[in-house]
């Protein structure tokens, strides 16, 4: 156990005397506090629309009580049912963000955040919504956020700094002098490894923590997102050490390693997520979008030409009436809904299965598992986002019920109350299990991949080739 | 001497399992890249054809209907995909395929084919542009690292040198050589491209686009050659030269690309969709200046038809007062609309101006423009159709209020056969951007390719010089 801790103190003396350290340190710091910046910019933004989104709804509602108050005014005796009220007024579920939204963006900008519906004219439900107006351009280049640098940055300045761990002793030639030292090459190994690995991962990712929780102040994340988050990075890092040790076992020349820390690099978090991204477009494509604007249409039509057929009867001012035709509108909306619904069930599984199909190619590569836990962790995920879309439109049709049963009338001085008491949207959570899960299956695939990599270290530290030296 | 030595660097860099096996790869990876993307822009075309046609089916299928409700009830145009787009999708995934056309409202695109996606579409998918916008020039700084400076660390170099050969051609001959190599790549695509081309039937034009768009990528894989043979010819050993090439690699291929268009969003930056909405919906209440409220603007409507027509009531017109109010409100919301879209796209030219301001650090950056916009696939062309799109919205809608006009004033309007009224209106056809126009918008990126590509050899001979001190 002393020599190991010989190791370890060595080479962290080594680590500090290294000049290159600091520079790549205080980079890697830079490029973390941009990227935390720029994530709770974006952040600030999207709350700022949500804020916008609520001020305009009450505006709107505040719009609707003072003419139905003018209307009253002037016919003494009207009377409003809480139903009427609640089925005459424009609803905007929202979904909310996750207070670690700042670290990955993921999937916000390509899934609605809002829903704007009419009880009884529901057809904006089917319209496509814009998330934002961001510009292709940087859509397409991805969004620099802690996400990007934990995926793919992380690994670089981890490589930098430890991928001539054991080839750079061999071409200094003080490789041999350490074989002949009375340390199993099993502990000197591993003592450079942990001394290294675990110092220059520790460093880095509380450069990765430090401004993320700086940014977020008061409102900071939750425990166990941030015990989840700390994991994750810590697994993701052990997972390039070990790459750097086991190109380090097999190299034997420091240009030979950075080369082929380099190609792994770029195999695992470049071309193997953009082959598996291609793959699912090509054994799952996208349901037409165009196909299905035109079944909705087709239906449209249909359900036009059935009103013209038998249409509505015209309510009279008679109270008794009002309800009796307020009811007949909703169960006419709840028919329209009802033919609707096969299409866009049958649209939205076409979705969910090319969303199953590329959840679960996610733990081919463990930059794509690690993404998938930032975009859990963060709230943009896909999940939370279908989760949202089913909740908005699941209230749509229980404000339809409630407007239907909720019919007792009341005099126009409760015209304040009832709109006071119009349902409101509340989106829940996905049940923490759910996330828990996941997250948990991605951390089980980043292990999976640090115990095959730890093997085949062992089994490479056992070759007799590794003890022999080329000399400097 | 420079044949000889043209010859020998090929034969080098041939014997070069580990650059042979890689470029191998690569080349079958981006072929198969380029079928694949051959074959979604198929599939996409295919739908394309059937969705325009299931559209003017519903379109005719509404019959006798009220003219105004038939505005509502709106078209769709949907996108043409360029052939191109299967060498470089650029933003397609980020731009919708289609547009919904409807009265009083100019809607943004949708159908993206990036929208819901999952972890795995936050990363760039594999592409033949991205194969060779990416992953080409590490194969180049492989081919290259060690030329001169490995050859400096075998003592091999020294002997060339001392052969007779001037430095300054033996660079060029290995420049040759290995631009050879990167030329056959090309050629490879240029073939497959042109044969792809020749099979659909494509414009003269698009034959000119894929010459240009290879000729960019020659440029820059050839401008990353000369800077692996500076850098080669700079260092001592092959490590330093490995190190700093990818290093530069790192910087200008990766982070620059994506950084960019974040510093150039937050330098001009876009409202989000409420506030954008809110700004449309004020011009559209209170009129573009915002002191020309809608009712004074139908008041005046009123009174200029009431004296168009000599009369002094509004039921005295022999018009439909409803109609030309619909007319004039048409008129207004697309003006509206078309203001705030203008000011929004705006600032995306502005941010894309910032992006090019950053070419100097980065040849990607030109590169990337360049080839978007050659293979219609960038802003620009998708902005063309956008405005064909909303070209053919007003003219539909304004032939459906004429006859809400025409219709008999204060009685009920009576339904009409909508497609007869519309069929005199041009369908959108969605206008590609003409092989002129697509130079005028990229010219400069070609220039900026070029300077890349002189500076680079400008170092590259420069560097050429202190080969003996190498040595």
């Amino acid at each position: 156990m002393n020599a190991l801790f010989t190791v370890i103190r060595h080479e962290l003396r080594r680590l500090t005397r290294d000049r290159a350290t600091p520079v790549l340190a205080l980079l890697f710091a830079a490029i973390c506090l941009y990227a935390a910046w720029n994530g709770q910019r974006w952040a600030d933004q999207r709350a700022e629309a949500l804020r916008q989104i609520e001020i305009d709804l009450q505006e709107s509602r505040e719009d609707s009580r003072a003419r139905l108050a003018t209307a009253a005014a002037a016919q003494p005796g009207r009377t409003f049912s809480q139903g009427s009220i609640s089925a005459g007024v424009w609803y905007q579920p929202t979904l909310p963000l996750l207070p670690l939204a700042p670290l990955a963006i993921g999937q916000a900008d390509g899934y609605p955040f809002d829903v704007r519906f009419h009880p009884v004219s529901p057809r904006t439900l089917f319209a496509p919504r814009e998330a934002s107006l961001t510009n292709p351009a940087a859509l397409a280049a991805g969004s620099f956020d802690l996400a990007f640098v934990i995926v793919y940055l992380l690994p670089v300045f981890l490589l930098a700094l430890t991928y001539d761990l054991w080839t750079g002793e061999r071409e200094r030639g003080t490789a041999r002098l350490l074989l002949a030292q009375p340390i199993s090459p099993m502990v000197l190994f591993f003592g450079k490894a942990i001394a290294l690995g675990a110092t220059v991962l520790l460093g880095l990712a509380a450069l990765v923590m430090i401004p993320l929780l700086g940014f977020a102040g008061s409102n900071g994340p939750g425990g166990p997102a941030l015990a989840a988050l700390g994991v994750t990075i810590l697994l993701y890092g052990a997972f390039w050490i070990a790459v750097a040790l086991t190109v380090n076992v097999f190299v034997r020349h420091a240009a030979g390693a950075a080369l082929a820390c380099g190609a792994i690099w770029l195999g695992v978090t470049a071309l193997l997520p953009a082959v598996l991204a291609s793959a699912v477009d090509l054994l799952h494509p996208a349901p037409s979008s165009a196909a299905y604007a035109n079944r909705l249409r087709d239906i449209e039509l249909e359900r036009q030409e059935a009103r013209r057929q038998t249409p509505p009867t015209r309510s009279t001012a008679d109270r008794e009436d009002r309800a009796a035709a307020l009811r007949r509108t909703l169960a006419r909306v709840e028919e329209d809904m009802a033919a609707y619904a096969p299409v866009r069930d049958a649209f939205r599984d076409r979705e969910q299965a090319r969303r199953d199909f590329a959840h679960d190619l996610r733990f081919a590569s463990p930059a794509t598992a690690v993404q998938d836990t930032l975009e859990r962790l963060a709230g943009t995920d896909a999940t939370r986002a279908v989760a949202f879309q089913d909740q908005a439109w699941r209230f749509a049709h229980a404000l339809r019920t409630h407007a239907g049963t909720s019919l007792a009338e009341q005099s126009a001085d409760n015209l304040s109350r009832l709109y006071a008491s119009v349902p409101v949207f509340r989106f829940e959570e996905p049940p923490a299990t759910t996330v828990r899960q996941a997250v948990a299956a991605n951390a089980a695939a980043l292990l999976s991949f640090l115990i095959a990599l730890g093997s085949v270290i062992a089994n490479g530290l056992q070759r007799p080739r590794f003890l022999e030296d080329d000399g400097p | 001497m420079l044949t000889t030595i043209i010859r020998h660097q090929l034969q080098q860099a041939l014997r070069d399992q580990r650059v042979r096996w890689l470029a191998i790869a690569l080349v079958l990876a981006a072929l198969a890249a380029l079928l694949s993307g051959l074959a979604r822009q198929q599939r996409w075309s295919i739908e394309r054809v059937e969705a325009i046609r299931a559209d003017a089916e519903a379109w005719s299928r509404q019959g006798v209907v009220d003219a105004h409700g038939a505005a509502h009830f709106g078209r769709t145009a949907f996108k043409p995909i360029s052939l191109l787009s299967s060498l470089d999708p650029g933003l397609l995934d980020h731009i919708g395929s289609m547009v919904r056309l409807e009265a009083h409202k100019q809607n943004v695109a949708s159908g993206r084919p990036s929208d819901a996606g999952t972890a795995l579409t936050a990363f760039v998918p594999f592409t033949a542009a991205s194969a060779l916008q990416i992953f080409a020039p590490v194969l180049v700084i492989l081919a290259g690292f060690g030329v001169f400076s490995g050859e400096a660390a075998r003592q091999v170099l020294r002997l060339e040198l001392a052969a007779g050969v001037n430095p300054r051609v033996l660079m060029v001959g290995r420049f040759l050589a290995l631009g050879i190599g990167i030329s056959a790549v090309l050629g490879l695509f240029g073939f497959g491209g042109g044969v792809g081309l020749w099979l659909t039937d494509a414009p003269a034009s698009d034959f000119v686009r894929l010459a240009l768009l290879l000729i960019g990528y020659a440029a820059y894989l050839l401008t990353f050659l000369a800077l692996t043979l500076g850098v080669s010819a700079l260092c001592h050993s092959a490590r330093p030269a490995l190190a700093s090439l990818l290093a530069f690699w790192l910087a200008a291929v990766l982070l620059l690309p994506r950084i960019g268009p974040s510093i150039s969003a937050q330098v001009f930056p876009v409202p989000s969709v409420p506030v954008f909405a809110n700004q449309v919906s004020e011009s559209i209440d209170e009129g573009l200046d915002g002191h020309d409220p809608r009712h004074t603007r139908l008041d005046r409507l009123r009174a200029r038809a009431m004296a168009q027509y000599g009369v002094t009531r509004i039921e005295d017109l022999p018009v439909n007062f409803s109609g030309l109010a619909l007319e004039y409100g048409e008129a207004a919301t697309t003006e509206a609309y078309r203001q705030h879209f203008d000011a929004l796209f705006t600032n995306y030219e502005r941010q894309s101006g910032l992006l090019q301001a950053l070419s100097p650090l980065s040849p990607r950056l030109p590169l990337q423009a360049w080839s978007a916009g050659l293979a219609e696939t960038d802003f620009a062309a998708h902005r063309a159709f956008l405005q064909d799109a909303e070209q053919y919205r007003y003219a539909f809608v304004q032939a459906l209020n004429q006859a809400v006009v025409k219709s008999p004033p204060g009685q009920p309007r009576p339904p009409v056969r909508v497609a007869d009224i519309t069929a005199e209106v041009d369908r959108v056809a969605g206008r590609s951007l003409t092989l002129s126009e697509t130079w005028q918008r990229q010219w400069s990126n070609g220039v900026l390719l070029l300077i890349w590509l002189v500076v680079s050899m400008g170092f590259a001979l420069g560097t050429a010089g202190r080969l003996h001190r190498l040595s």
